[in-house]
């Protein structure tokens, strides 16, 4: 604010119901810090604080605000300012209490649930009814997973938000037990999965491990880091594939060579969720790099075949 | 301040009524840039206030709001100079870390949702971030959307008809054939690894066949009389599966007809052996095609070409 606009005439009392109605709006205000706004010149809280006080919660409550007082303590239960919520965006609202109910404790679940107070507190009498009737129940189907393995997914969480690189130990269903170092990256919620994306410092992959398969996880005291520099996987594809193919946001095309074939460049994807798709491109998809990738896919088509000896 | 309000309804008779009409004038301004002149006159009209206020009062209010963190602005319009707020201390605010769960659960109700709630989050979370005039959120959002480069309209539509099973044509812009007209009866609009697809039997091929959204252009007929009844030609297919893991997804028609120590028999009826047998190579190792011989041999060759280009390794 410029000295000019700091000289210029202002009016007392605007400025008082203005820091009134901000004090009431984080939701719960004390009385003594709401008086303290109405104290006298020298700072104390006389009898006429408290009458100029009424006189200010009168204009609030005249003007729409409704607050209760109970013991010392104000409660926020309307805002003005409000936002108008459609039956559609209701149902959305009820989808993130959905979600909510499946986060294992943590900052995700604190900061959602903080969100849906604030929102709901500015709702409008309309959407504040309105909520009352849109059907709130809404259950993904992930109890299998949470009756067994809640304190799992809690801990996968809490190593999300460490920012620690760990040692994890799990069971590979093809490669076997498998121990590696790795950087937690996020849980995902899939419709019957619950999985813990990791970022594989030396074989620099992200991978998908089933919370499931997870023998022991152990936290190391070295920073993660903010650098991620993926695997590249390079494929090659052709014939109607190559018109058909749709690039992901993580792919880029490198053109097609003289014997029609299409090159693209993979960077970030599950190696699992990849090499998955890849086969199911038939002849027409051939992993060029990394070499190991080749290999796995070539045992895999092997061993598919033996399934027809 | 000053004795105020002896009424029916209002039973206060005390309040303070310059901050009154300080708030009366902030939500004014709110809902839309206004002159000096509208102030005015919806002060004069106001129920209780019922007198204009001089230019000099509004400037003590307009500085008094800059005071408390409002950031008003004048601009010149035929009408004279209208005020309005730009961005004030009550707006609802999203922090980086309430986005940041907002993402979270996107990625959750994603999995786990039809693509129409899916979508109803969507809109909700582009509505707010539009409401709280947020763009952290609305980046944010962009980067995450299932829908980017979707025509949400198209999109709806399509889901509509989907459910009344009426016979579409289209404007499809083919990775074959460029754009063409095609007759489909569409049965249901998915995400399939982060793409959309419109599923259902292609009138042009009379078979079960997808489509990718983003290459649909438009609905140029929508049959509302739906009349097509389609005679189709099912294969029937029987195919062995290793394991049944949480994450092995079975198809709408599969049907487990029986259960092994280590493995299920599974069977299902297709139109489109090319959309079954990309599904069934998705399994590898674990599937084995049983029936019908010529399906299972078309396996057995595909996977001897698909070993040929590694047949180095």
């Amino acid at each position: 604010m410029s000295n000019r606009k700091i000289s210029e005439k202002y009016n007392d009392s605007c400025i008082k119901i203005f820091a009134l109605i901000s004090l009431f709006s984080k939701g719960t205000a004390d009385f003594s810090e709401v008086i303290k706004l109405f104290a006298d010149d020298d700072g104390t809280i006389s009898q006429k604080s408290n009458v100029i006080l009424n006189k200010y919660m009168n204009t609030l409550e005249i003007f729409g605000i409704k607050i209760r007082k109970t013991k010392n303590k104000y409660y926020l239960l309307s805002m003005p300012f409000t936002i108008s919520l459609n039956e559609e965006e209701l149902y959305a609202v009820s989808l993130i209490k959905s979600a909510i109910s499946i986060l294992p404790d943590g900052k995700n679940k604190t900061n959602a649930i903080k969100f849906l107070a604030e929102l709901e507190k500015k709702y409008d009498n309309d959407t504040k009814n309105l909520s009352k009737v849109v059907n709130s129940t809404r259950n993904f189907d992930l109890s299998f997973y949470f009756q067994k393995f809640k304190s799992q997914i809690k801990d996968c969480e809490s190593l999300c938000e460490a920012g620690k690189k760990i040692e994890l130990c799990y069971n590979d269903t093809e490669c076997g037990i498998q121990n590696i170092i790795c950087i937690p990256q996020e849980v995902k919620y899939r419709e019957n999965l619950v999985s813990f994306c990791v970022y594989n410092t030396l074989s620099r992959q992200v991978i998908d491990i089933p919370v499931d398969s997870i023998r022991y996880i152990h936290q190391l005291n070295i920073d993660a880091g903010k650098s991620k520099i993926c695997t590249t996987v390079i494929f090659k594809l052709k014939g109607d594939l190559i018109k058909r193919y749709n690039l992901r946001d993580w792919e880029r095309s490198e053109g097609i060579d003289e014997n029609g074939w299409m090159t693209i460049v993979n960077s970030g994807e599950d190696l699992n969720t990849l090499t998955t798709r890849l086969f199911k491109y038939d002849e027409n998809c051939v992993v060029v790099s990394p070499k190991y990738l080749k290999v796995r896919l070539q045992k895999m088509i092997d061993k598919t075949l033996k399934n027809y000896e | 301040m000053k004795e105020f309000l002896k009424s029916n309804t209002i039973t206060y008779n005390l309040m303070s009524f310059t901050g009154f009409k300080s708030l009366i004038l902030f939500s004014l301004l709110l809902e839309s840039p206004k002159t000096y002149e509208d102030i005015c006159e919806y002060f004069r009209n106001h129920e209780y206030i019922k007198e204009e206020i001089s230019m000099d009062t509004l400037r003590v209010y307009i500085t008094s709001l800059k005071r408390i963190g409002c950031e008003i602005t004048r601009t010149k319009s035929p009408r004279g100079g209208l005020y309005s707020i730009v961005s004030h201390p009550f707006e609802f605010r999203v922090s980086e870390e309430q986005i940041k769960a907002l993402l979270k659960i996107y990625r959750i109700i994603s999995a786990n949702v039809n693509i129409e709630d899916l979508l109803k989050y969507d809109k909700f979370l582009k509505k707010l971030s539009d409401n709280i005039n947020s763009a952290n959120l609305s980046d944010a959002v962009k980067n995450i959307s299932a829908f980017k480069n979707i025509d949400l309209y198209l999109l709806e539509n399509l889901i509509k008809y989907s459910k009344e099973k009426r016979t579409l044509t289209l404007s499809y812009n083919s990775p074959k054939n460029g754009i063409k007209e095609i007759k489909v009866i569409p049965d249901k609009v998915e995400i399939t690894q982060s793409k959309i697809y419109l599923y259902g039997i292609s009138l042009d091929y009379n078979q079960e066949t997808s489509y990718l959204v983003q290459r649909i252009e438009k609905i140029i007929d929508v049959d509302l009389e739906n009349k097509n009844e389609v005679e189709l030609n099912k294969t029937t297919v029987g195919y062995e599966l290793m394991s049944l893991n949480p994450d092995v997804k079975l198809g709408n028609n599969d049907k487990i007809v029986e259960i092994k120590d280590d493995s299920v028999i599974v069977e299902t009826q297709t139109t489109n052996l090319f959309m079954l047998k990309r599904r069934l190579l998705g399994y590898g190792p674990m599937c084995t095609v049983l029936y019908p011989e010529d399906f299972r041999n078309d396996i057995i060759k595909t996977l001897k070409n698909m070993r040929e280009g590694y047949k180095d390794e």
